[in-house]
């Protein structure tokens, strides 16, 4: 990093701390953190952007007389003065269910800095886009591509008066290819990308143009389905989507306010037995990897459903405290990944196996739906066909929809092989339905 | 501040180069359930310069003004390592220096915090309180104050205060495993009051989420749908507004093509205007994140294409004048092409006559989202109800329309003359860029043939 603050900080975060537990505050914490990143875009097929940027950001928070009060800020030396401004909101502020944080516990080792990724230039990341258009580019000329890599190194620092005091460095990268094409008021888009916190073999420009050329050829032909009930075929990359019901469902906060449609679930076979899910924050180089939350409570991974049993619910600090219950280390009472366990088949051979349905390869509206619920309705934004276990062209102007926590109590399979990236299988859901517009 | 940005500009290699620094102060709070859940306030600053060299583009975000010099050339040496071709920014005539002070009404930095918390906690108890059912709520209210400065390699300044309020009201009602929501949102850049007086609506969501639970989804397939005016605005949004930001044609040869000014898109009714000068509206401002002034920009002017939303980069290539719609969510973020204040214009018909034309459909309210991949959108109603014979009945629910917009526009066959324009909670998304602040509109229409996702 051209500079760094953290050697700066330590004395700053005393000086926060003792200054709020002098005006009363029963529990204090400072966090920290400042990032530096290169970037380059292409458009339209060529060079456009090369981008760098300098943040920094902090947030104080305070508890005094039962109450909390949060302030943020990125000049440093304002920091004092946003201790004043917690202190004061602090009286009007969120009810905090905890007086002190734990006790700072030891942590696990995580890696998230790694220097081959500093390594990583802007000159390669351009000449990388570069070829990764070009390839595109040779499948059809037409095409409107677009190409964008970055790279970004961070330091962050946490402490707390309950003597937490950590700090942490992390790298890392991120490389993303799309297309439109566009036939009169036909178009087709396709997007595909990666990124890590190690420079590792992820990193792999044939993987993106792949996954383009497989849309490309796929779309090329147009495919009809009569309105009724199929099955879906799920890529990894769109499994994480259907999991959002159940990672809404497990926020122990929400159980404990009634929200959640999971609340007098736990310890029931909620889902079919072909459902393991996995959170597990200690991936090494994982962007969603974490050793404490924002309590300092340690992490661990944890069994969330067995074989369909909802098997917990998830409480950071404050939660827990409110609901009685023990904390979880997840901030926010939300998981860090969902992991669905593997399958007994290949994906391909899951594939091979459906007689009609659809493979959903992006969906346009379903953040739109009453998730909470489990319920979507949205656009399958491109789908194929499948027919006797064959791709046979593109479905356009089809909605899907249905119950997510009823569809995952069916006929489920996941893949035995997993994407190399987000580590999810392939999925197989029954029973959704499909409507289609006049053709 | 002026002299100060204009300094770190003079000398700068590139064609073009601009830098834009803001301030921002915000402050929310919000009750879930009995208690107040969240409260948190913020100040920061920060800022980005971007420089535009042989139409290349290269740029430096930063917190501080500390050292600009540098990230200008930052900027510029970036530039020069992208651009190959002619820089071609469309020309404004800006004056050199403007200064736009917030136009508050009633001042919401005057209302004690104390006084907003005990409005919005009187909120939250109607939420709770008003029907058996609802389990929790979450009644949220924010307010942010943004001071832009910005300065160009042409010589011009300006400063403009951008402030907004915000308030959410949600019921959620639960029975057993079925969790419904009522919500209802308001906001506004210059007057307080928009916040107060508010129990009829708290009221209503409560009312709303519970008789959800017993609401049945609408069922899915080809409906005549009769959108109300809240509806009508996301639709303009969603299904027509973005194919009009330029930014998504002026390099794609055949976007420009399907996108000609004097293509038909609809019948000869059909108006959908955006105007970034509408009076004192959240999507309203005197100039855009570039200086160009808003303006009105009529989209669809009797069902034919009429005109595209530019930023001086998409105008000057495609031989336009700039319409002030270049926009940034804030600090350290580049404007680019967006909506500001979007609607479709008032028709002839009244509501009545929409609905007389509907012996069988749906009337679908409230806005829940919407989403766009240029000719293919989705929009979800908040809820709707069954139209029969002209009559409004069945409260329904799981409302989620769409279709292509090139035969839905075609679609509409009627169009109310009730136009009203809204000021809601979100905002538009694009580019990573959320939630912009934006303003909707329209007047009751009348679509036929919509798809509708759900069991049939």
């Amino acid at each position: 990093m051209r500079s760094t603050y953290l050697h700066d900080m330590q004395d700053r975060f005393a000086r926060v701390i003792a200054n709020a537990t002098k005006q009363g505050a029963s529990a204090a914490k400072v966090s920290f953190s400042h990032g530096e990143s290169l970037s380059c875009s292409f458009e339209a097929g060529r060079l456009k952007y090369a981008d760098s940027a300098e943040t920094l950001g902090y947030n104080i928070a305070v508890i005094r007389n039962g109450r909390s009060g949060v302030a943020g800020g990125n000049i440093p030396a304002a920091m004092d003065e946003l201790v004043e401004r917690a202190i004061s909101f602090a009286q009007i502020g969120a009810v905090a269910h905890f007086s002190h944080y734990p006790t700072p516990t030891t942590y696990v080792d995580l890696k998230s800095h790694s220097p081959r990724v500093l390594k990583l230039s802007r000159e390669k990341m351009i000449d990388d886009c570069q070829e990764m258009v070009d390839y595109v580019k040779s499948l059809d000329e037409s095409l409107d591509i677009s190409a964008s890599a970055g790279r970004s190194e961070s330091e962050s620092a946490v402490a707390n008066s309950a003597g937490l005091n950590e700090a942490d460095m992390e790298t890392s990268w991120d490389l993303n290819l799309g297309i439109q094409k566009t036939s009169g008021t036909d178009m087709l888009f396709s997007y595909a990308g990666r990124g890590w916190l190690d420079l590792n073999e992820l990193y792999d420009l044939d993987a993106l143009k792949s996954e383009i050329a497989f849309d490309l050829r796929h779309a090329t032909r147009s495919a009809k389905i009569s309105d009724g009930v199929y099955p879906i075929y799920l890529p990894p990359r769109m499994l994480g989507s259907f999991l959002a019901p159940i990672a809404m469902g497990i926020n122990g906060r929400d159980v404990f306010k009634g929200t959640s449609p999971l609340k007098d679930e736990l310890g029931k076979q909620c889902f079919s037995p072909a459902l393991t899910i996995i959170d597990n924050p200690h991936i090494d180089f994982s962007p969603s990897s974490a050793t404490f939350d924002g309590a300092g409570i340690a992490t661990r991974p944890m069994t969330l459903v067995d074989q369909g049993v909802l098997k917990t619910f998830l409480y950071d600090y404050d939660s827990a405290c409110l609901a009685q219950a023990t904390p979880t280390g997840h901030s926010g009472s939300s998981p860090y990944t969902m992991f669905v366990q593997p399958g007994q088949r290949s994906a391909d051979a899951m594939l091979k196996s459906i007689p009609r349905g659809l493979y959903i390869k992006q969906l346009l509206g379903f953040g739109q739906s009453n998730l909470a619920n489990g319920d979507f309705s949205c656009n399958a934004a491109l789908a194929y066909l499948i027919e006797n276990g064959e791709i046979v062209g593109r479905v356009k102007n089809a909605m899907i929809a249905g119950n997510i926590l009823t569809l995952l109590k069916g006929d489920i399979e996941f893949s035995s092989d997993l994407d190399p990236q987000n580590r999810q299988p392939h999925a197989i859901i029954p029973g959704v339905s499909v409507v289609t517009a006049k053709n | 501040m002026k002299q100060r940005l204009l300094d770190a500009l003079k000398n700068c290699p590139a064609d073009y180069a601009e830098i834009r620094f803001e301030t921002t102060d915000n402050t929310g709070f919000a009750y879930r359930g009995k208690e107040l859940d969240n409260a948190s306030t913020g100040q920061f600053t920060g800022g980005i310069v971007r420089a535009c060299k042989n139409g290349g583009w290269g740029s430096c975000v930063f917190d501080t003004l500390d050292d600009l010099k540098s990230k200008v050339a930052d900027a510029c040496a970036a530039a020069a390592t992208v651009g190959k071709e002619k820089t071609a920014l469309a020309d404004i005539a800006v004056p050199a220096d403007q200064v736009f002070p917030a136009q508050l009404t009633n001042d919401f930095r005057g209302v004690s915090l104390d006084e907003k918390v005990a409005l919005v906690g009187k909120y939250n108890d109607i939420v709770l309180n008003a029907v058996p059912g609802v389990e929790s709520s979450t009644v949220m209210y924010g307010e942010n104050f943004r001071t832009v400065h910005f300065a160009s390699t042409r010589g011009n300044y300006f400063m403009e205060e951008r402030p907004r309020i915000l308030l959410y009201l949600v019921a959620i009602a639960r029975n057993g495993s079925q969790v419904q929501r009522g919500s209802e949102s308001f906001s506004s850049a210059t007057d307080f009051t928009v916040v107060l007086n508010r129990e009829d609506k708290a009221r209503e969501v409560a009312e709303r989420a519970v008789a959800l639970l017993k609401a049945p989804q609408c069922p899915g397939g080809r409906h005549h749908v009769i959108l109300r005016p809240d509806f009508t605005g996301v639709f303009a949004h969603e299904a027509f507004g973005h194919l009009s930001e330029a930014d998504f044609l002026y390099e794609n040869p055949q976007m420009r093509e399907l996108m000609t000014i004097g293509r038909q898109m609809g019948n000869d009714d059909l108006n959908i205007i955006d105007d970034g000068s509408l009076g004192q509206l959240i999507g309203t401002h005197h100039v855009d994140d570039e200086g160009t002034p808003t303006q009105k920009t009529m989209l669809i002017a009797n069902g034919v294409l009429a005109g595209h939303l530019h930023s001086l980069e998409t105008a000057g290539k495609m031989g336009a004048r700039p319409t002030g719609n270049a926009r940034a969510i804030g600090r350290g973020r580049p404007p680019i092409v967006r909506m500001t204040n979007t609607y479709v214009d008032a028709g002839t018909l009244s509501k009545d006559e929409l609905f007389a034309g509907v012996d069988d459909g749906i009337y679908a309210c409230g806005m829940q989202g919407g989403q766009t991949m240029m000719e293919m959108f989705t929009f979800s109603a908040a809820y709707g109800y069954r139209i029969k014979n002209g009559q409004v009945t069945d409260l329904l629910r799981d409302i989620v329309l769409t279709g292509n917009v090139f035969e839905t526009l075609h679609n509409i066959d009627g169009i109310a003359n009730d136009l009203t324009m809204f000021e809601l909670g979100g905002g538009c998304g694009k580019g990573g860029q959320s939630p912009l602040p934006v303003t909707f509109g329209g007047p009751h229409i009348r679509l036929r043939d919509a798809v509708i996702g759900g069991k049939q």
